[in-house]
This record gives C-alpha cells, sequence and structure tokens, in this order.
C-alpha cells in the first residue's frame, strides 16, 4: 500500500475523520469558554483526565459510563477553574497551568492505583460503529465518512449545535457580548460572572469528552501521555478557526489529517525517519497557526483578569 | 406646551455620598411626559450622579424615587429600564463589536433571536423620529452621533418612557449637537418624558421646557426655560462665590518664566488646543478652568514636555521644552500629572519615589555608580517633613499611603527643588480637606519663593482661592482672561465656561 493507491488515501482520510472527534470536542469546548473571555489553558490535563475516566467508567459501566464519567470529571475540572478565577480572582493562566500540570499528575497517578502493572493490559469497550446504511457501502466515501463511532457523528451535531446556538439564539449572543465587552455587558443588564461560570463549566465536559474520545472512541485503553498534547492544538485550532465552530471543525481536520498520514507512515516510507512523520501534524498545526493568526478576531476581553 | 399631569418619575429629597464626599444633598426632580427637563450644573455638581440615581444605576443613601406617583426601589439598571427608564450614559453603553440589531436584541427576553423583526422594530422606531440609522454593522465602526442615535432608539423602541441622557452632546459637532436637540423635541412631543444632563447652556436655551439647576450637590434652581436667560442661569450654575482667597504675595517682578506661544495639540488625530498662548511671571499662580474634557490632560502634557504639540512653543526661562520632557525637568520644570499613579511609583518606598528623579545625580549616589541609600532616605525624610506625609517612615511602600499622603509625596518631590516652573492638574483632586489644604499652602509658598505655578482645575473654589489670574479653557481656545485681583464678573465668567464652542467631531 502506498500513497498511489487510493486505498492508501481512503485510510488516511478515515482515520483524519477519526483522529478529529477528541479535537473537535475539546476544541468546542475551548472556544465556548474563551468566547465568554476566559482562557482555559488546563485543557490537556482535562482531556488526559477524561481520557482515564472513560475508560474507569466503560470497564465498569460499559461506554455509556465511560463517557458519563469523562464528562464529569471534565465538569468538575471547569467549575474549579470557574470557581477559583471568577469566584476567587486567581490568575487564570496560573491556575490553567495548574490544571495542566493536576490533570496528567493526578491522572498518572490514580492509573498506577487502578493498573499496579502500568500495563495498558486492560482493554474496554468502545464506544460503538455505526455504519449509515445505503451510504456506508459507498466506494470510498463510505469508509471515510459513514462507518464511524456515535461520538464522531454526536461531535458533527454538536458543531452544527454550537454553530445556531452562537448566531441564533440570545444565549449565544449574550455569551459573545460578555467575552468581548464585560463592562458593557453588565451595563446591559447581564450577569457576565454567570454566564462566564457556565462557559466554563460546559467547556470542561466538552473537553473530557474529547479525552474520552481517544481512549474509548478508538484505542479502547489508558497509556500514560496517551492524549499527546492534543489540548494545545485544540487551543491552536481554536485560534486556527478564528473563533468559529466551522474554523474549529477545519483546524481539527487538519490536525488530524497529518497526524493521520502518519500513523500510515511508519512502516518506512522513502527512507525519512519515522520521527519526522511524527512532528509533521505538529509542525503542520503550527504553520498554519502562525499564517492565519493575525488580526484581532479573538474576543476582545478574552485573558484579561474578571470583572 | 408643560401639561399639568403628574410626574412620570420624581426624586425626593435625595442625598447620595460617595465615601467623605457628598454628592447629592436632598435634591428633588420631576420628570414630565411630554416635556424636556434640563438637568445642569458645573463639574462635580452632582447632576450626572441624580440621573444615575433615576435610572437605578446608583441607590440614592435616602429619599425616594417615585414612578407614576409611587415609591419604587430600583435595584439596578435592568429594573429601571423594565419600568420604562432608559439611560444613555456619556461614553455609551452599547457593545462595540455587536451591531445595533444584536445590541437591542441582547436585553430582550426569549431564547431565540429574530434579527428581520428587530430590524424593522428598530427602523419602526427610528422613522417615528425622522432618523436614519444602521442597524447592521459593528456600533464601533460607527460615528459617536450614529452611535448615540443608536442607543436612543433602541430605548425607544424597547417600550421606554423615560429617557436620560448624560452629557450627550459633550462628544458631538456643532451640527450633530442641532439634530439631538431636534431629536429630543421630537420625542418629547410623542409622550416622552426627558431629562438631559448637559453643562451647555445654549442646549438648555434650545431644548429644554423646565431645567433644574444643581451646585455643589444641591439644588439651586428649579422652573421652566421660558423666562430665563442664558446669563441667569450661568449666574445659578456658578453662583454667588465667597471668595476665600489665601494670602498671595504681590508679583514684584515681570520676569516671564514660563512662555507659551501659539500652542497647538493634537492627540488621535482629534485638534484638541488650537493657538494658545500665555505667560506666567515670577511667583504667579495662573488657574485654568474649563469644564472638563480631553483638553485639560493634553495641555498639562504639553506644557510638561510630554506630548509633542503640533507647533507652538513652550519656554521654561527662555528655553523651549515643548516636546522634550528631559530638557524640561533640566530646566527646572516640576509636574504634577492628574493621575497620581503615573507620579508616584506604587512598588517603590517614599524615599525611592523622593528621589526617582535624581538618580545618578551625584548627591544621591556613590562615585556616581551606586546608590546611596543613606542620602536617599534623607531625602524621603525631608519631604515627608516638610509636606506631612503620613506615616512618616521614609521606607514604607508609597502604594500604602492613603490617596492623599501619596498625592503630599508626589507634589513633595515636585516642589521640594524650589522650580522655575510648577505644571499642577488636579492637585488635589478627591482629597480630604486638610490634604487638600495643605497641597495647595505648597503650591502658593513655591510661587512666593520665585516659581512660575500653573494650576489646571475643574474645581472653580479651588482656583478662586489660590490664583492670581484665571484663563478659561473652553473648547480648543481661552474663551476669557481674569483677573482675581478685581471682583469677579460672575456672568461673564459663567458664559466665557458655558459658551464653549463644542469640540468638532472627525
Amino acid at each position: 500500500m502506498n500513497w498511489h493507491d487510493l486505498l492508501f488515501w481512503e485510510v488516511v482520510l478515515a482515520g483524519a475523520v477519526r483522529l478529529a472527534t477528541p479535537l473537535i470536542f475539546a476544541a468546542l469546548g475551548e472556544m465556548l469558554t474563551e468566547r465568554s473571555g476566559l482562557i482555559n489553558l488546563g485543557i490537556n490535563g482535562i482531556m488526559t483526565a477524561g481520557a482515564f475516566a472513560a475508560v474507569v467508567g466503560s470497564s465498569m459501566f460499559g461506554w455509556t459510563g465511560g463517557l458519563l464519567a469523562a464528562a464529569i470529571v471534565g465538569g468538575l475540572y471547569g467549575l474549579l477553574i470557574a470557581l477559583s478565577v471568577i469566584k476567587g480572582g486567581a490568575n487564570q493562566i496560573i491556575v490553567g497551568i495548574a490544571i495542566a500540570f493536576v490533570g496528567t499528575g493526578l491522572t498518572d497517578y490514580l492509573f498506577k492505583i487502578w493498573q499496579p502493572s502500568g500495563q495498558s493490559a486492560m482493554f474496554v469497550p468502545l464506544v460503538p460503529t455505526l455504519k449509515i446504511p445505503g451510504l456506508a457501502d459507498l466506494p470510498f466515501f463510505g469508509p471515510v465518512l459513514f462507518s464511524h463511532t456515535l461520538l464522531t457523528y454526536a461531535a458533527l451535531v454538536l458543531l452544527a449545535g454550537v454553530s445556531f446556538y452562537m448566531a441564533r439564539t440570545r444565549g449565544g449572543l449574550r455569551l459573545r457580548a460578555v467575552g468581548d465587552d464585560p463592562g458593557g455587558a453588565s451595563l446591559q443588564g447581564i450577569r457576565a460572572d454567570r454566564i462566564r461560570m457556565a462557559a466554563v463549566i460546559v467547556g470542561g465536559v466538552l473537553m473530557g469528552i474529547g479525552g474520552a474520545a481517544i481512549t474509548i472512541g478508538f484505542l479502547g485503553s489508558f497509556t500514560s501521555g496517551v492524549v499527546a498534547g492534543r489540548g494545545y492544538v485544540a487551543l491552536a485550532v481554536v485560534i486556527i478557526g478564528r473563533w468559529t465552530p466551522a474554523g474549529a471543525l477545519v483546524g481539527a481536520l487538519l490536525f488530524a489529517f497529518f497526524d493521520s498520514l502518519s500513523l500510515r507512515s511508519e512502516s518506512g516510507f522513502a527512507g525519512v525517519p519515522t520521527e519526522l512523520f511524527y512532528m509533521l501534524p505538529y509542525a503542520a498545526t503550527l504553520f498554519v497557526l502562525v499564517l492565519s493568526a493575525r488580526g484581532k478576531a479573538g474576543p476582545r476581553a478574552l485573558g484579561r483578569e474578571p470583572g | 406646551m408643560p401639561q399639568s399631569a403628574h410626574p412620570l418619575l420624581s426624586a425626593q429629597a435625595v442625598t447620595k455620598r460617595f465615601g467623605a464626599v457628598t454628592a447629592l444633598s436632598d435634591v428633588a426632580v420631576e420628570l414630565t411626559a411630554g416635556q424636556v427637563r434640563a438637568i445642569v450644573g458645573e463639574n462635580g455638581a452632582g447632576k450626572s450622579t441624580l440621573a444615575k440615581i433615576l435610572a437605578g444605576i446608583h441607590p440614592p443613601d435616602s429619599g425616594t424615587v417615585l414612578w407614576n406617583g409611587e415609591p419604587v426601589t430600583l435595584s439596578d439598571r435592568r429594573a429601571a429600564r423594565d419600568l420604562g427608564i432608559a439611560f444613555v450614559p456619556q461614553n455609551l453603553s452599547f457593545i462595540g463589536t455587536l451591531t445595533l440589531v444584536e445590541n437591542h436584541m441582547l436585553a430582550q427576553t426569549g431564547w431565540r433571536l429574530d434579527r428581520d423583526a428587530t430590524r424593522a422594530a428598530l427602523q419602526a422606531a427610528a422613522a417615528e423620529v425622522a432618523l436614519d440609522i444602521e442597524t447592521d454593522r459593528p456600533i464601533e465602526t460607527l460615528g459617536l452621533a450614529q452611535r448615540q442615535l443608536g442607543e436612543i432608539v433602541s430605548a425607544i423602541a424597547a417600550g421606554s418612557k423615560v429617557l436620560l441622557l448624560d452629557e450627550p452632546t459633550s462628544a458631538l459637532g456643532p451640527r450633530e449637537i442641532e439634530a439631538l436637540i431636534a431629536t429630543m423635541r421630537m420625542l418629547a412631543e410623542k409622550g416622552q418624558a426627558i431629562g438631559l444632563v448637559t453643562h451647555r447652556i445654549e442646549e438648555v436655551m434650545q431644548g429644554a421646557d423646565t431645567v433644574t439647576v444643581l451646585r455643589g450637590g444641591e439644588l439651586v434652581f428649579d422652573g421652566e426655560t421660558a423666562g430665563l436667560d442664558g446669563d441667569s442661569i450661568a449666574r445659578l450654575m456658578v453662583g454667588d462665590r465667597n471668595r476665600d482667597r489665601v494670602e498671595l504675595g504681590e508679583i514684584q517682578t515681570d520676569w516671564k518664566r514660563l512662555m507659551v506661544d501659539h500652542l497647538r495639540v493634537e492627540r488621535d488625530g482629534q485638534m484638541l488646543i488650537e493657538d494658545i498662548g500665555f505667560t506666567v511671571r515670577q511667583g504667579e499662580i495662573l488657574g485654568v478652568a474649563g469644564v472638563s474634557g480631553p483638553m485639560q490632560p493634553a495641555l498639562a502634557e504639553a506644557l510638561a514636555g510630554l506630548l509633542v504639540p503640533v507647533s507652538g512653543s513652550v519656554k521654561v526661562d527662555g528655553v523651549n521644552i515643548a516636546g522634550l520632557p528631559a530638557r524640561a525637568r533640566k530646566a527646572g520644570l516640576a509636574y504634577v500629572p492628574e493621575d497620581r499613579t503615573r507620579g508616584v511609583v506604587g512598588g517603590l518606598s517614599t524615599a525611592e519615589n523622593a528621589s526617582l528623579f535624581r538618580i545618578g545625580q551625584r548627591a544621591m549616589s556613590r562615585f556616581g555608580l551606586l546608590r546611596d541609600r543613606q542620602a536617599e532616605t534623607k531625602l524621603g525624610a525631608d519631604i515627608i517633613r516638610r509636606f506631612d506625609v503620613r506615616p512618616p517612615d521614609p521606607s514604607l511602600h508609597a502604594g500604602g499611603l492613603s490617596g492623599g499622603n501619596q498625592q503630599k509625596l508626589l507634589v513633595g518631590r515636585e516642589l521640594n527643588d524650589d522650580p522655575a516652573v510648577v505644571i499642577a492638574h488636579g492637585p488635589a483632586k478627591g482629597l480630604d480637606l486638610s490634604a487638600a489644604a495643605a497641597i495647595r499652602t505648597a503650591l502658593v509658598d513655591v510661587a512666593a519663593k520665585g516659581a512660575a505655578v500653573v494650576v489646571i482645575s475643574a474645581d472653580l473654589d479651588e482656583l478662586m482661592e489660590i490664583c492670581h489670574r484665571l484663563v478659561v479653557l473652553a473648547g480648543r481656545r481661552i474663551s476669557g482672561v481674569f483677573d482675581l485681583a478685581e471682583p469677579l464678573d460672575m456672568g461673564r465668567l459663567g458664559q466665557a465656561m458655558a459658551d464653549a464652542a463644542p469640540l468638532e467631531t472627525a
């Protein structure tokens, strides 16, 4: 199988869609948070915690339990950030970095307790795959687009939902208002703090599910470092996507495409070292980020102290 | 036009304090449907505070607000708006990144947005008062007048019955002001009750049916505009001041230590000062009065050499320091900025602040290389003693001092070296009586020692107390010069302050 084959690209693209799923969830979570004017730098830790919680939950109650566990853990981290930054007045950058470390460190610790051998021997139930009748049998497009896990379809539905929320509902409008000008929004009688609390918590839930989409979405097990910095990629994806859901989709697919390509290229490829291919998705994301992150597209009040 | 109907919105005996300052004392006001009421006064007279109490932004400390004759508690701006009281603040309140349609929808209820219906409602409300509004561009891309009209139209479309406008004309050009007044008149004819907060007498004469004049937080006049003339309103605003002048030294010489010539200053593309010239002699204190605006900081910074003027010169003892802050310092210019956090470094000690501009000077260093902390501490202690900074400890962090003591430290540092020229902007602003008095005394003393002093202040009483001469800055020019050694013509002063040609907007 090489790049001359259509089959090669079929596998790469199908993989890209699968690998984009966690990023879509995480990036949507980060986007909602940042739209409220706060930045959640703990996203990688929260995804790690969600990835692990999903495996534990799935091993006990099946994949629905896994998803629920990941959502709850993500939401709790979101709550922790919301309380310390919005209610406690802590610096959101510091809190975010702390959560990034706590999320990964605590998860590794809990993993060691749960699986003392440290092995990823335990495989857990995955989110089921749904082959869409009729469409899944299409050549090329069937495998690429129409035979994925429920999570992938859910990510796309969520994407459409968030788009609708941002553009067509009063809640979305208020979220934008708070993220751009919390003082002005307060003058309009909007409770900026409440909206931010909600955004950070919902954002945390989505980041947790994003983590789950890695472990119970396709891997079936947890290992230390399984998230592989995808939280930070999601941060970049939000910027590349200019804080819009559709843009986040494009950014997520971009990374996932190169990620998938690098996985296929593992088995030696024209003598190029595999390590170089591992670097590819990150390098490509960085490259696009540098090209696209111009101008002032982000929420105006992003990253400023609450208030 | 005045109707006998009972007032729609009124306040009775309201008092409001901010800390130690009483902003309003036992004031009453009534807004009636179909009428424009002007609320006028100088800076700090309490007119904005009164409007904000009516709008639910500030709760009064005592007194009542009545809606249709019934006492109401307006817990916030939203509560007021739900009754039908709209408030358009001076700096406007809509969110710049959103369009007018979106800003209007923010405050509505229901989860679904209907842009088309909202746009139609806004257009209909605008058409009612013959306005043309832009509904679908981000507010921040519109001109100030458009934004203001947008907020007014949004209020009408939301069904408000009372419209409170806080200094709506302060940033408008003459034609825009005329249009706004015409709009207000039309709104009143449609049955709105309008409260117009302003300091410009022309607007009162042109647009208002009734007028409330406040001075120093107290109600000095409440009545119909008809039968009043601009001069009498100006007199009411300024009042008959019992001038409590301090003993000022005679000016001995004709030595002009500060000479300002044809000074023109621009900021952010806006012409703020156009062709101003004056001189200040040795020992003289010149007050710069006028309604606060962007001109005062621009003038202060230009005089201190911090802002590069478009043209003109500022000479300290013959040396042109325009745009050259370091040369200004060297020539003996002392500067007390309006914002004391720009003059006092909170994280440094009192002694370090005191010696801030003398780092590297021989007397403050060892071998011109190392800091001489003993000398710094001694200088700090000197200033603390001379200017009564409390607590008297040079090692304390300046940021921990009270506002008044920070200001004393700042003024002390600036005046300690017997400067040639002193530029002080709002030197006693926001200070308690004793600290303010100490600072004024220090300014009088430094003048007596031979400095030429310029005090820029919104507090007319302060200027009348310590200045030899007064210039009034209005519009972009000096609109009047008053010798305070002679009895003051209050009417002329009021006119000079109020008849300012409005700033033209680009």
